[in-house]
């Protein structure tokens, strides 16, 4: 094996990109560059969402933040006439300085615990190596191991099972391959088609909320953008 | 530092990626307690989201676990939700005060 992967050199290309590009968005002045920062972190943690096979979220990514929500926040610093607004992002108060050292310290914490506290054959043995994961499951999925404590006669009915008859042979290739050691997830894990299949059976509940709380926000928002600044009691 | 442990070190696994996201989130808090502007506020809110969500896709893709994947649809979901809410209500500011300072937030009402 090469000393360093492709995969390693382009993840330390884009994590450095992606930590210059969040403390812009913190400490540039002016809140259209912070935006435009905040935007390119979004597209560079899109990048790292393909590298971690999972092409749908990184997709999502890359319309719904860097393009909606980006947009939203960019229309909206336009809206304002914020060049009147001289903001002191850097003075050394106590206050600040306690800030700061707050903020260190719970990175200092989260790298810590990110580093040393979780082992990745930890996390692999919780999962792949889970009691409720057999066969059973294996053949339901397409290959794609079901986790958790997932009841498989409610994943999918008889109907959907049926179509994965044909793929019987992969089947026993991946439960042969099961026993052997801890590995990566193959290559079509967290395609759009397995993770939609979760999405409307494991989760369709909590997506139908979803779409009651986007209707929500929507009223509120619209509820909000029409008082004429009557938000306050103080007069001016 | 021996070539061996080295490549420990830059080999790129589920240490790598949590650790990138706990420097985002700090950065994120970092940002929320510094910034006066409001809209800065809500960016650096973002910020912290995501960091969230690259958690939830690597420990997705090294648990070998797609729920990961579905928790992060609906993070996405809850941030656009919150983003235009915050921003609705920093517009409603602006119009009174004409500007987004969050010290003009400490007397909102109803």
């Amino acid at each position: 094996m090469a000393f360093l992967t492709s995969e390693d050199i382009l993840f330390h290309f884009f994590a450095a990109a992606i930590v210059v590009s969040a403390l812009l968005v913190v400490f540039v002045s002016n809140p259209i560059y912070s935006a435009l920062f905040l935007a390119l972190t979004m597209s560079i943690l899109s990048i790292f969402f393909f590298m971690l096979h999972a092409p749908f979220v990184a997709v999502a990514q890359l319309t719904v933040y860097a393009g909606a929500v980006m947009v939203l926040f960019i229309m909206v610093v336009m809206l304002f006439d914020l060049k009147r607004e001289h903001e002191e992002v850097v003075k050394f108060s106590p206050v600040m300085i306690a800030k700061v050292t707050s903020a260190a310290l719970l990175c200092g914490f989260l790298i810590g615990v990110g580093w040393l506290g979780v082992n990745a054959t930890q996390v692999n043995a919780a999962t792949v190596l889970a009691p409720q994961v057999e066969a059973k499951d294996l053949d339901k999925s397409h290959g794609i191991p079901v986790m958790g404590p997932v009841n498989p006669d409610e994943d999918l009915t008889a109907a959907e099972e049926a179509n994965f008859v044909d793929s019987k042979d992969q089947v026993k290739k991946e439960a042969a391959l099961e026993k052997v050691e801890i590995k990566l997830p193959p290559d079509e894990f967290g395609s759009t088609a397995s993770l939609s299949k979760k999405l409307f059976s494991k989760y369709v509940f909590a997506f139908e909320a979803v779409s009651l709380l986007l209707l929500v926000a929507i009223v509120g928002s619209v509820a909000l953008a029409k008082s004429k600044g009557g938000t306050h009691h103080v007069s001016r | 530092m021996s070539q061996d442990s080295l490549q420990a070190f830059l080999h790129v696994g589920i240490n790598h990626y949590l650790v990138l996201s706990g420097i985002l989130f700090s950065i994120g808090v970092l940002g929320v307690l510094t910034r006066k502007n409001a809209i800065v506020i809500l960016m650096s809110i973002e910020l912290m989201l995501n960091a969230v969500n690259l958690d939830f896709v690597a420990f997705s893709r090294y648990g070998n676990n797609i729920d990961g994947q579905a928790m992060v649809f609906f993070v996405m979901t809850i941030a656009a939700a919150e983003a235009s809410v915050g921003l609705a209500i920093a517009v409603a500011v602006f119009k009174r005060f004409k500007e987004v300072n969050i010290s003009k937030f400490e007397n909102l009402k109803g």
